[in-house]
Formats: C-alpha cells, sequence, structure tokens
C-alpha cells in the first residue's frame, strides 16, 4: 500500500546573515495511511519544520514532501493543522471558527452548521458552540481548534505541540479524547511533541530526532494496543518503550556524528 | 494610520498560518482575518483622530471661516459678547464628547470579543 505521507530527503537551511543555518538534513520518513506517528526530540531537531513544511507553510530547500503521491506545494485543506497557541479567531464564535474553512470552501449554509455542530460534539463542547473563545480555558480552545481542523475533512492531521500549554491533567484528558477522535474519525496523525510520555501513550510509532543539524535519529514502534486506557500508561511494557524513547531522546552526545 | 499599520503588522502570524491550511487565499485572509483582527487598533486611530480632526476644525473657524462655531465665538469676542462665548465653548465641548462617546459604544459593540485583563 502506498504510504500516506512522504518526506523524501528533506533538507531545511535558514541563512541567518551571511552564514546558514540547517535546521533539518536529508529527513526521510513515510508515514502510513491511517497510522498515528508522533516525533519528538530536543528544541532545535527540526520537529516543527518538518511539520511546518508537511503542511505547505515553509519550502524545502531539497527534496520534497509527497502526500498521496502529491508533491506538497503549499497549504491545502487536505491537511488540517492543529497549533500550540490554538490560533482560534477570537472575534468569532466556537461554530464559527469550526465553521471557517467550511465557508470557504463554498459549503452552503446548512450543511455548513449540520457539519460544524457534528464536530463540535464530537470534542464535547456542545454547550459552548455559540460561545467566544475568551470565555473558554486553553483544552476547552484547542478542542474547538481539533473540532475546526477536522470539519474540512483533511485526510491528514499535523499537530504541532497541540497540548504543550496545558496543564498536565488537562493534557491526559485531551489526549485519551484525542485518540477517541481519532478512532472515530481515523486519519493519518503527525504528532510533535517534547513529551516523552504523551509520545508513546499516543502513538502507533514514534520518531526520535536529534539536532544540530535537526534530523532523523530513531523509529520506535510502539506495541501497545488501542484504545490505551491508565492501565496501559501504568504498564510495565509502557515503561519499557518509554524508557528507550527517553534515551534516544536525552542522550545524544557521541551519537551526534556517527552519520556524517 | 498609525494605529492602523501596528494593528495590521501585530496580527498574530499562527492565525494566519490557522487560515490558510483550511485554505483561505490571500484575499479571504485580508477580509476574514486581518481587518477583523486590527478592527481595535483602526478604532483606536479613528478616536485619536476625530479628536484632533474636531479640535483643528474648530481652530480653523476661529482664524477664518464665515461660519461656525468658532466663527461665532471671534464675532462675539470682537462685540465682548460673554454668553455666546461660553454657549459656543460648552457647546464645542459637549459636541467632541458625544462624538467620542458614541465611537466609544461602537468600539465596544465591535471588540467584545477582545480579552481584557
Amino acid at each position: 500500500m502506498q504510504p500516506k505521507i512522504v518526506f523524501e530527503n528533506v533538507t531545511r537551511r535558514f541563512d541567518l546573515g551571511h552564514q546558514s543555518f540547517v535546521a533539518l538534513d536529508r529527513f526521510l520518513l513515510d508515514v502510513a495511511d491511517g497510522e498515528f506517528v508522533t516525533v519528538v526530540g530536543p528544541s532545535g531537531c527540526g520537529k516543527s519544520t518538518a511539520l511546518n513544511i508537511a503542511a505547505g507553510l515553509l519550502a524545502p530547500s531539497e527534496g520534497e514532501v509527497r502526500v498521496d503521491g502529491k508533491a506538497v506545494e503549499g497549504p491545502g485543506p487536505e491537511r488540517g493543522m492543529i497549533f500550540q497557541q490554538y490560533a482560534l479567531f477570537p472575534w468569532l464564535t466556537v461554530r464559527q471558527n469550526v465553521e471557517f474553512g467550511l465557508r470557504i470552501k463554498g459549503e452552503p449554509a446548512v450543511g455548513r452548521r449540520e457539519k460544524a455542530d457534528y464536530f463540535i460534539n464530537l470534542v464535547g463542547l456542545g454547550d459552548f458552540a455559540d460561545a467566544l473563545p475568551k470565555t473558554l480555558s486553553g483544552g476547552m480552545k484547542q478542542r474547538c481548534a481539533i473540532a475546526r481542523a477536522y470539519a474540512v475533512d483533511p485526510s491528514v492531521l499535523l499537530m504541532d505541540e497541540p497540548f504543550g500549554a496545558l496543564d498536565a491533567l488537562t493534557r491526559v484528558q485531551l489526549q485519551d479524547q484525542l485518540l477517541d477522535t481519532w478512532r472515530r474519525e481515523r486519519r493519518t496523525v503527525m504528532f510533535i511533541t517534547h513529551d516523552v510520555d504523551e509520545a508513546v501513550y499516543l502513538a502507533n510509532r514514534v520518531i526520535v530526532m536529534a539536532a544540530r543539524p535537526g534530523r532523523l535519529k530513531e523509529i520506535i514502534p510502539v506495541e501497545l494496543p488501542y484504545p490505551r486506557t491508565e492501565e496501559i500508561r501504568l504498564s510495565s511494557e509502557f515503561t519499557a518503550i518509554r524508557n528507550r524513547v527517553w534515551h534516544a531522546v536525552y542522550h545524544q552526545q557521541g551519537t551526534q556524528r556517527e552519520e556524517n | 494610520m498609525v494605529a492602523t499599520y501596528q494593528g495590521v503588522i501585530s496580527v498574530d502570524k499562527t492565525m494566519i498560518n490557522a487560515a490558510r491550511v483550511l485554505g483561505a487565499k490571500d484575499l479571504t485572509i485580508f477580509l476574514r482575518v486581518i481587518i477583523p483582527a486590527s478592527t481595535p487598533f483602526i478604532l483606536v486611530g479613528v478616536r485619536i483622530g476625530l479628536g484632533s480632526a474636531w479640535a483643528t476644525l474648530v481652530a480653523a473657524e476661529l482664524i477664518a471661516a464665515q461660519t461656525g462655531l468658532g466663527y461665532r465665538m471671534q464675532q462675539a469676542q470682537l462685540y465682548y459678547d460673554l454668553a455666546t462665548i461660553f454657549v459656543s465653548l460648552i457647546t464645542i465641548g459637549l459636541l467632541g464628547l458625544a462624538m467620542d462617546r458614541l465611537l466609544l459604544a461602537v468600539e465596544r459593540r465591535l471588540t467584545v470579543w477582545q480579552e481584557r485583563v
């Protein structure tokens, strides 16, 4: 089966005055259709760069990203993105935010409302459909952003540390909810985080990256069944994988040059 | 003008990216994201502009007009008509205040969505 997302030797350089800096070096990755991959790594490992290139918000210096076999050449509604800062439109209500992408697609008002309500209910914001974002908590804002991304029916969801700004408790709740949503509305998900627990809990595979230059370090499969539960989170299998990822992320000295 | 410019350049880049990944093109982003996001700044500009426009108008009338409150005051001064001077002064003040309050009300209505700390 053809992979959903292909990163083919993606390199990205940034020019800083007269010297250039390699944010991402020949990044190679295949993501299968319907798969949930998480990407972890120290800051500066290029994980956000990779995601932005897949979203089409950033152009690669070399190589290309293909989604469904087609090279990415700019943002498109088939690739939804969720940001750490929520990025809701504060002057619109929850429902209007969720309808934003549908409106751009030119969807008629009735269908728009129906779809928006479906996804608002799916993320559990049914009672807040007419509320303005300023009245919502951080977790609710992010749920609204997730509903907004889902509403335009993307086949790929790109998530850039979506739960990074939330407290630990809310984060765990949203992880469960995200997995639940993902099971009901299956999409290919690429999820960036710097939280090792989160990476293991959510993923089919954890992609560990290394910094300077940002590159792929290791791919660690997570062979734990879904639905993931508290029991799994506390199991010894989980801990073993978590430790493996932890080591891959935090003990990168000495392995820095092995590929060069 | 300056306030509007400041408003436009301070529109959150992530918000624009969010619109782009939802399929918005430049014109849509301008109309549906940049304009609403800068509305508070635009209104501040309008308020400051209104204040100075009003002051300038009255001053201009004092110097070189054939009608208007400023002109009337100038005439009254000529004839030492204190009552007219004071009535004009108060009217100028009240009209200025009324316009400002009206704008403030409009601003409140248009920016209810803003998070105020």
